[in-house]
Order: structure tokens, then sequence, then C-alpha cells
């Protein structure tokens, strides 16, 4: 087993892979950048090395930085957590070069989950159905014209090097095609420094569920599925395990279909198999090479520890689980709690926390990256904190984890609780009836401003212009029409509606 | 006293009593008890245990969390039309803000540079997430606040344009 462990991730997720390691009898290795000088996940560590400045770029995505920190530190294993480095073949690559075993999957089986049309290529190729699609690079608009027609509308670009949900763009009608794909292109240029683009067919009204795997040379693990469909723009935002659309046998031939999978791309240590559900069917999507952020829902009910077991199997010494042992008590929900507002079109609101208070109880793990008086960098992912709750049975669970949303206290950085709270209460939502698309459909998040805070902050607006005299003498504001900032995910040039701006004129009253 | 008051596009009743404590404000049949405390910069708000920093400038009110954009119409004498302010002037300057704390990832425009209403001045990330900042009308970049690269905080002004007319409608 080994000795020390450098974790190469910050906030939950490095706390998270902390514990486990710890209570292994490994001792732990933090990295830190610049802005997370006094983060709370290097108080979780027994030594941290400080890895360059506050961007991703000089620190937690710099491979040189980090593998120069495991050789100062005299790491024998580095866990990369999920994001940053760890679904970067040159990093896990490089890992093995320098002598440190990687916590993950072998950098060749990496390689060939990341690129998404080999990817499909190879489910084609072992019988699991994939979504109607061309398993291609696309050469032109012209070529995805003829695609998208024999496909039929809707359809959706991929990046063939993408991940994140970056890179896609659904198109509804012909005549969008042409500036998606050049949008398309460039983002995936941008972020993943390779345009090629792929087509699929969009399936409206589908459901995200997903199987988590363990796998060693030998054994082949495969748990009761997660479904993911509660997401924003294609990012998750609620899981749950296990799915209310799923029944014995359908689950019973996603777990199958998920464990052959990755066994097909001679995958080693844990990963995850995404597919789509669509009218009692389900297709490929793409695989995660890495720890999930919704791993702990599977860990609340099946018991297994599967940091534990991803550091297992790296070590050579294989799961503790196999298939017949597994069992699975209840349900269990996340929320992602996010630095974000709600109210304001998910605006980002870095800061620093001046009250935090978590929720507690029988059946409730909160995997949180920040405390009281943290502050949240503007660098890093919006995520700070997973609120992780089981109940006998998904009834249970809802009522449980909407007591901990409301006895959730997080100042000084507004946050997407109360989306959380109003999501819990939409019927869909209790009823199990959920779809990809269900945040934007129901307008959940715009709902919210008919209530509670926003009131609040138009109430404290209307206050100020009151105490301040501004009212009492008449509307003498010099008033100007808005105009809409735009937004994007970084390095996506299309602009949406949403979002604050800025306009003050430079004069009196 | 009684007013409309329309945030970021939203319009709202409001109903205020005043009272030897501070306010009642009344929306949409919820009331807030509000004590305030003004400062020459900006208003201490209070409701409940909650504290909010209200900053007053030109049609915005700034909270911490950002800049909200604000439009009063007068209803406390039945007097309903609405007032509508000129836009813009010519010859105007303003000040763009910044919406959201970050890193100004590109400034678009150079001192000088002739703008139109909408066009990108100045990019911002935060979280992962870009955020382009418009120009509020057609004009002249008179200063860029901020360089590349640089942190700035949610309500910064990032640039001056001077406005011509043809906003102005």
């Amino acid at each position: 087993m080994f000795r020390r462990l450098l974790i190469a991730n910050r906030g939950e997720i490095a706390i998270r892979v902390a514990r486990t390691a710890k209570e292994m009898g490994i001792r732990c290795i933090g990295v830190y950048s610049e802005a997370d000088r006094n983060a709370l996940h290097r108080a979780a560590m027994d030594e941290t090395v400080a890895i360059g400045g506050p961007l991703p770029a000089d620190s937690y995505l710099n491979i040189a930085h980090v593998l120069r920190a495991a050789q100062d530190s005299r790491a024998d294993a580095i866990h990369p957590g999920y994001g940053f480095l760890s679904e970067n073949p040159t990093f896990a690559q490089g890992c093995a070069d320098a002598g440190f075993v990687f916590i993950g999957p072998p950098p060749d089986a990496m390689a060939l989950s990341g690129d998404k049309i080999a990817a499909r290529r190879s489910m084609a190729e072992i019988g699991v159905p994939v979504t109607a699609g061309v398993d291609r690079p696309l050469q032109s608009v012209d070529e995805a014209r003829a695609v998208a027609a024999d496909l039929g509308y809707p359809v959706i670009f991929k990046a063939t090097a993408g991940g994140g949900g970056i890179g896609m763009s659904r198109v509804d009608r012909p005549a969008d095609l042409a500036s998606a794909f050049e949008s398309a292109q460039s983002v995936a240029l941008a972020n993943f420094g390779n345009p090629d683009l792929f087509l699929e067919k969009y399936l409206l009204r589908a459901r995200h569920v997903e199987v988590q795997v363990l796998l060693d040379s030998r054994d082949g693990v495969g748990f009761v599925e997660r479904e993911c469909s509660v997401q924003r723009r294609h990012q998750k935002l609620v899981e749950e395990t296990p799915s209310p659309a799923v029944g014995r046998t359908l689950r019973a031939r996603l777990i199958d279909t998920a464990v052959r999978a990755l066994r097909a791309l001679r995958y080693r240590n844990a990963g995850t198999v995404e597919f789509l559900l669509h009218d009692g069917r389900f297709t490929f999507n793409e695989v995660n090479a890495r720890l999930q952020v919704e791993h702990p829902i599977t860990e609340m009910v099946t018991g297994v520890d599967l940091v534990r077991q991803q550091i297992r199997i790296a070590a050579g010494d294989g799961p503790e689980v196999s298939q017949s042992e597994l069992t699975r008590h209840g349900h269990a929900i996340e929320c992602r709690v996010n630095a974000e507002d709600p109210i304001r079109n998910f605006l980002p609101s870095p800061g620093r926390v001046v009250g935090y208070r978590e929720p507690t109880g029988p059946g409730v793990r909160v995997d949180s990256g920040v405390a009281g008086s943290s502050v949240v960098p503007p660098y890093y992912d919006p995520l700070i904190a997973k609120l992780v709750v089981q109940g006998r049975d998904r009834r249970q669970a809802i009522e449980r984890i909407r007591r901990c949303v409301d006895a959730y206290e997080i100042r000084g950085v507004y946050t997407n609780l109360p989306f959380h709270r109003a999501l819990l209460q939409t019927r869909a939502f209790v009823r199990g009836d959920l779809w990809t698309t269900m945040v934007a459909d129901l307008r959940i998040a715009a709902r919210l401003r008919s209530r509670g805070p926003w009131q609040e902050r138009i109430a404290a607006i209307a206050a100020a212009l009151v105490a301040s005299g501004r009212v009492a003498r008449g509307p003498t504001f010099p008033l100007q029409r808005p105009s809409v900032a735009k937004w994007a995910v970084a390095g996506r040039p299309q602009p949406f509606a949403g979002g604050g701006h800025a306009v003050s004129p430079r004069r009196r009253w | 006293m009684r007013f409309r008051l329309d945030v970021d596009g939203e319009r709202r009743e409001i109903d205020v009593e005043r009272s030897a404590a501070g306010f009642a404000i009344r929306i949409d049949g919820a009331v807030y008890r509000v004590r305030t405390r003004s400062t020459a910069e900006f208003v201490d708000v209070r409701i409940g245990t909650k504290r909010f920093r209200v900053r007053l400038q030109g049609n915005e009110a700034i909270l911490e969390d950002g800049v909200h954009r604000l439009r009063i119409e007068d209803v406390s004498e039945d007097r309903a039309d609405v007032v509508e302010g000129r836009p813009t002037e010519t010859g105007a300057v303003v000040d763009v803000r910044s919406s959201m704390p970050g890193r100004v990832v590109r400034v678009a425009v150079a001192v000088g540079a002739h703008v139109d209403r909408g066009q990108t001045l100045v990019v911002l990330e935060a979280m992962k997430m870009q955020n382009e900042i418009p120009s509020p009308g057609d004009g002249v970049v008179r200063e860029v606040a901020v360089a590349e690269g640089e942190i700035v905080t949610a309500d910064r002004v990032v640039a001056s344009i001077e406005l011509r007319g043809s906003s102005a409608s």
C-alpha cells in the first residue's frame, strides 16, 4: 500500500480524498495555489506544497508544477480528484514516467474514453446501442447539413475532444446550423485545442442515467444507476440513486452494458458510463474516466467507499466488494451547492463566507470545501459543497434534503440553495418525472424571483431610496434603457440573455 | 407613500409607511420591517437579521452582489404617467461597471475608439463563466480603467463612454 499520497486538487474533493487516505494510514500531501493559501483543504492534509499562481494554468492545471510537488514531497501515488488534470492522459503518463502511481485509469484507456468518436465506435463494435449520429469528424458545414437532414432535427454538435458540457450546441432548425457549426468549432478549438465536431440526434425529454463501475484486471463491479437529469446548461445540479425510471430488468442491462463497455476500452479503476434514457431505451453517451462529483450518493446507498476502492485497485489490492456482495439501502439525493446567485441568472458569486452552518442528522452527509471565513476565489469552479442525504425511500430522501436545504446557512456569498429549495418543491421532481432540460423548461430559476430572497432585495433597495429622500421628491431618476449583458461559458462566444450590466450616468439627480 | 419600482426589468408596487423605528415596506402582500442608516455614500438596510448595504448611483442600486438597474414611477398621487427619462444625452459621460467580481480576460476597446450600443467593451471571467460587458450606447471610449489579467470587484468602473446622440431617441 502507498505511504504518501499527493492529492492534486482543491476544495471539497481534495478534503474528501484525504479523509479516506488517512483512514488507510496514508500520509496526505496537499497542493495549493496562491489564491488558496488559507483554503480549508490545506488544513485537511498532513503536509501541503505551494504549486504556483492563482490561475489554474499556473497551478492545478500545470503538470510540471504538480509533478515537481510530488517529487519534492516524496509521494508514491497521486490522486487527481475530478476536473483539473484528472482526465488528462499526458498527466497520467507523466506520473507513470516519473515513477508515481496515478490513481485512475491507464493513460491509453483514458485517451480512448476522452475521444468521443473513438469511444462511440468502440461501443458500437461490442453491440452497445449508441445515439444516432456520425462517427467521423465533420469536414464542412455542407457535410453537417447532409448528416443533420438524415438524422432529423433537433441535432446536437459535440466536440470530439469535449467534456463538461463545453462545446455542445443544440440546433433545432436547418437555418441555425451554419452559425452553430462555426461557433461550436471555435469553442472546441479554444477549450480543447481541437476543433473537430461530430453530430448526434438530440433526444428531447431524455433522462441522463449513469453507472459507476470498478474494474481491476480480474473483477468488474457495476453499481446501481445514478440519475443526473437535473441540469442547467449541461451542468448537473441534482443527482439521485436509484433512478425513479429504472426497473430491475433495465438496471441489470445497464450495469452489464457499463461493465462490458469499460472492459472493451481496457479500462481499470473507477469509471462511469453515461447513458441517455429515452422511451424506455438507453443509448451510450460517454465515459467519465475519473471519480465523479456525485459519487457520494452511490456510497450512501451501498456503504462502499469508492475512493478506498480506487486506492486499493491502484495499489494492486483489488476492490473489496464483488458484484454479488453488493447490497443497496434506500435512496440517496445530492444537491450541488454552487457559489452562484440563481436570482441573477446564476451570476458567479465569489467572496468571503462570513457565516456558515451545515445541516446534520441521520442520513446526512455534507462534503464541503468551505467553512466560516473561507474565501471563495473567482478562479475556480463554483462548486463549494455537496449536500447528500439518504432516506428509506425516495419520498423520505426528498423530505430530508428539503429540511437540510432550509437548515444550510451560508452567508457572505450567494449560493444556489434557493434554487434547490424551489426545485425540490416542483411537482415534476417530486413525481420523479425528470428530463435534462427540465430546469429551463419549467422556468424554475425564473420563478424564484417571485418569492423570498429577491423580494427582500427589492425591499432593501426601496428602503434605501426612501431613506435617502430620492423617492419622496418624485421620480427623478435619469433613466436609461437597459442593454443586456452577454453571458457565455468560458470560451463560448454565443450570447444568452440575462446577467446584469452596469451603467451609471455621471451626473446629479 | 406608493411608487412603482422596476428592478432589472421587473416591476413591483411598493407601499412604504414610515414609523418611529424605520419603515414598513409592503411588496405583493408581504411586509418587511426595515431599519436604515444613511451615510453620504451608502444606505445600510436591516431586514430582520439580514443586512444590505445599498449604494445608489444614477439609475442603479449597487448591492454587495452587484448592480441592479432601477426605474421608478410615481403613483402616490395616482399619477400613473410613466416618466421616461432621456436615455442618453449627447456628451454625457457614463461609467460602465463590472457586474461581478472576476478577472479581466479581454479589453476589447481602446481609448478614442467609437463604439456602438451593445458592443463588447470588456470580457470578465469568474468561476469558468465569461461575462461580456457591453457599451450602454453609441459613443466614444473616454477611458479604459482596467487591464487584461486584472482582478476587479463587483461594481468597479471598467470604462467610461462619452455618448453620441444617435441612441437618444
